[in-house]
């Protein structure tokens, strides 16, 4: 009976069709995706292979690479879960747009998300990254981005990176002069000549390690690593008849001196706390600068649809600073359903407080009762 | 006096007002009681109100930079929530329930250090306190529904509480908080792409504040579903206000990423 046969597929055809726009679908999918989310969040995402190894063993490791668990956002069975949703709401849009029995606000909620989710596969897709690390005077052009020098269409030249801390109020040099005064307290910077009251001595700290080694056969002092393991400051004390250098170690806090040094120095060290990371850079076309300005952590650099934004630097000499070039056409989308979304929200919730006193069901019409 | 005075003020109006909140919730008609329950939140609010001011006066930026900060201002949003909730919808019976919970807020705020700390450069942004006060009226919004539905699914004799009405409270408090957190993950992204480049990069806590949305967004849409009763939609908005929970505190201790800044 091949007309029944065709009945009967139409009423398949209309039924999944009701299925697809039906909050019930909704219900599903959220409930779906919200334990894939967690798994997600509990699954470090985007690691080495050896890491995952290590941490959960070979077995596992090797299942989570099979079904996506290490890169759970960017898998196809996540982008399947996203796209019916997409469509769920969709078809949810015009099903109410046809029978015209929803308010604008709900409307503009339901329409933000697809713009939402179409941002961000758009983003997923186009997206554009690229670090740049450049030394104070050093000129960029292009980036890379997954192996491909993408252009700039302009250069960026890094003209100073400046890292800027807090004042370090903490952090302090004590000098006790031969005579068994009090010790006078000094806070400090670096290269910059202080007189000791009352004496005719005047000091300098000419350098800081965090992590004092001395190399013996270069006989030269070096730091180990940026740890603050053992923090020193090389001390140069100036009087009328000597002129000499001492390191000062935080880690052996008493004073110390002898016979022929009998001013005793003592370092007390505090963490630095950086306040500011700029990278004052110039921007130039076909070799002429046509403008200069500073990066900053939450202020990017804005140009010619690319974004730059401080991303890291020179920890130890702070002589080159990272930065990251952006160019993401999803953002826009992204941006634009926010507004949306928020416009629709408060239409639709804190304008009507008294609309809804009883419940009201969707699915009340093909609920056997 | 200093933000530590004020803030004990409050503490000791709120614990005060449990008294007159008892006799509220024994006894059904209380209005005297009720007055001076509303009255002692209210000084209590005011207190804790200028103790926020006075750290945000003597640190210079907004006082929701780590743990401690944010959990003091969490309770002051909570009381403020509970206040308008009881406006408009009239829950002074719940009021023993919440000024409990809030006390326990405030304690354990002050197991946290609450010494001023130089901010880092990614949290001086104007965002920070759109951000932060969108999440935390969220949280409050939806700290008020959990009681309501722990009030819902114990098991009170009848004469305490109508269960029409709690579902009401539950899902007005739902529907209020809903837009606040939708803010409050939208203005996290627009910060997000403004101090890193990238709106969404899927960290846990991201991800935990998105799934935190889904579960509300889930509750109200199994509102329109006839075979989900009252009871089931109670049961919901607690587990929403658990993944509330470890959205804001879990996620720092189990899982790491770019939010940890508390501890
Ligand atoms: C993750 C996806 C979704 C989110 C975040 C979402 C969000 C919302 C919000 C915030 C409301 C307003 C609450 C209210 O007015 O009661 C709402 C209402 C509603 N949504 Fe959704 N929605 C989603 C998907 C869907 C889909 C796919 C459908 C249809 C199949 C749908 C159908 C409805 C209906 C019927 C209402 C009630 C409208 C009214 O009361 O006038 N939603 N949704």
């Amino acid at each position: 009976m091949p007309l029944r046969a065709l009945k009967k597929s139409v009423e398949l055809f209309r039924k999944s069709g009701q299925y697809i726009a039906s909050v019930r679908l909704t219900v599903v999918l959220l409930f779906v995706l919200i334990p894939v989310a967690i798994l997600g969040s509990v699954i470090p995402q985007g690691r080495e292979y050896s890491e995952y190894a290590e941490k959960f063993g070979f077995k596992w490791t090797g299942l989570f690479y099979q079904l996506h668990l290490n890169t759970v956002f960017l898998s196809p069975w996540f982008l399947i879960l996203v796209v019916l949703l997409g469509a769920n709401i969709l078809s949810c849009l015009i099903v109410s747009l046809m029978k015209a029995k929803r308010t604008f606000g709900f409307i503009l909620i339901h329409l933000s998300l697809i713009l939402l989710i179409a941002g961000g596969l758009v983003s997923a897709t186009m997206r554009l990254k690229g670090d740049l690390i450049l030394n104070e005077g050093q000129t960029a052009s292009s980036f890379d981005h997954r192996g491909k020098m993408i252009p700039l269409g302009f250069e960026l030249r890094l003209k100073d990176f400046e890292l800027q801390h807090y004042e370090n109020e903490l952090e302090k040099l004590m000098i006790a002069m031969p005579g068994g005064q009090k010790p006078f307290e000094f806070r400090f910077r670096k290269n910059l000549w202080t007189a000791i009251p009352g004496t005719d001595y005047q000091f300098q700290v000419e350098r800081f390690v965090p992590d004092f080694r001395f190399d013996m056969a270069s006989r030269a002092a070096f730091s180990a690593s940026e740890e603050p393991n053992n923090p020193a400051i090389l001390v140069r004390m100036k009087g009328k008849a000597e002129d000499y250098t001492e390191w000062v170690f935080a880690n052996f806090s008493d004073f110390h001196m002898t016979s022929e040094r009998p001013i005793g120095l003592k370092y007390v060290w505090a963490q630095k706390v950086p306040k500011a990371f700029i990278s004052h850079v110039e921007i130039l076309e076909k070799g002429r600068v046509v403008k200069e300005l500073a990066i900053e952590v939450n202020h990017p650099l804005r140009y010619k649809g690319f974004s730059v934004y401080q991303a890291s630097y020179d920890s130890i000499e702070g002589k080159w600073s990272g930065l990251a070039v952006v160019k993401d056409p999803g953002t826009g989308i992204i941006f634009a359903s926010i507004i949306m979304i928020m416009l629709g929200l408060t239409l639709n919730i804190y304008f009507h407080p008294t609309r809804r006193k009883k419940r009201k069901f969707e699915d009340e019409a093909k609920e056997p009762q | 006096m200093t933000e530590a005075h004020f803030l004990s003020a409050a503490f000791v109006f709120y614990l005060v007002s449990l008294i007159p909140h008892a006799f509220v919730f024994f006894k059904k008609a209380a209005p005297r009681m009720e007055r001076l329950a509303r009255v002692l939140v209210v000084l209590g609010l005011l207190a804790q109100t200028v103790a926020l001011v006075i750290r945000w006066k003597v640190t210079g930026h907004a006082p929701m930079t780590n743990m401690y900060e944010s959990l003091v201002f969490f309770s002051w949003a909570f009381v403020a929530a509970y206040l308008l909730a009881d406006f408009f919808l009239k829950i002074s019976r719940l009021g023993f329930f919440i000024l409990v919970g809030n006390l326990a807020l405030l304690m354990y705020a002050f197991s946290h250090d609450a010494t001023v700390k130089p901010l880092m450069p990614a949290l001086q942004s104007n965002w920070l306190v759109l951000h932060v006060v969108t999440c935390f009226f969220s949280y409050a919004a939806f700290a008020v529904s959990f009681v309501a539905s722990l009030a819902y699914l114990l098991p009170f004799p009848k004469k305490y509480f109508s269960h029409e009405q709690l579902d009401q409270v539950i899902y007005k408090s739902i529907l209020f908080g809903f837009p606040l957190l939708t803010l409050g993950i939208a203005s996290g992204a627009v910060w997000a792409n403004e101090a890193w480049g990238q709106y969404w990069s899927w960290d846990p806590k991201e991800t935990w504040a998105l799934v935190t949305w889904m579960i509300y967004a889930l509750y109200l849409h199994l509102r329109l579903i006839k075979g989900w009763n009252e009871k089931k939609l109670a049961g919901v908005a607690l587990t929403g206000f658990l993944f509330v929970i470890f959205t804001y505190v879990g996620v720092n201790y189990l899982l790491s990423g770019l939010h940890s800044y508390a501890r």
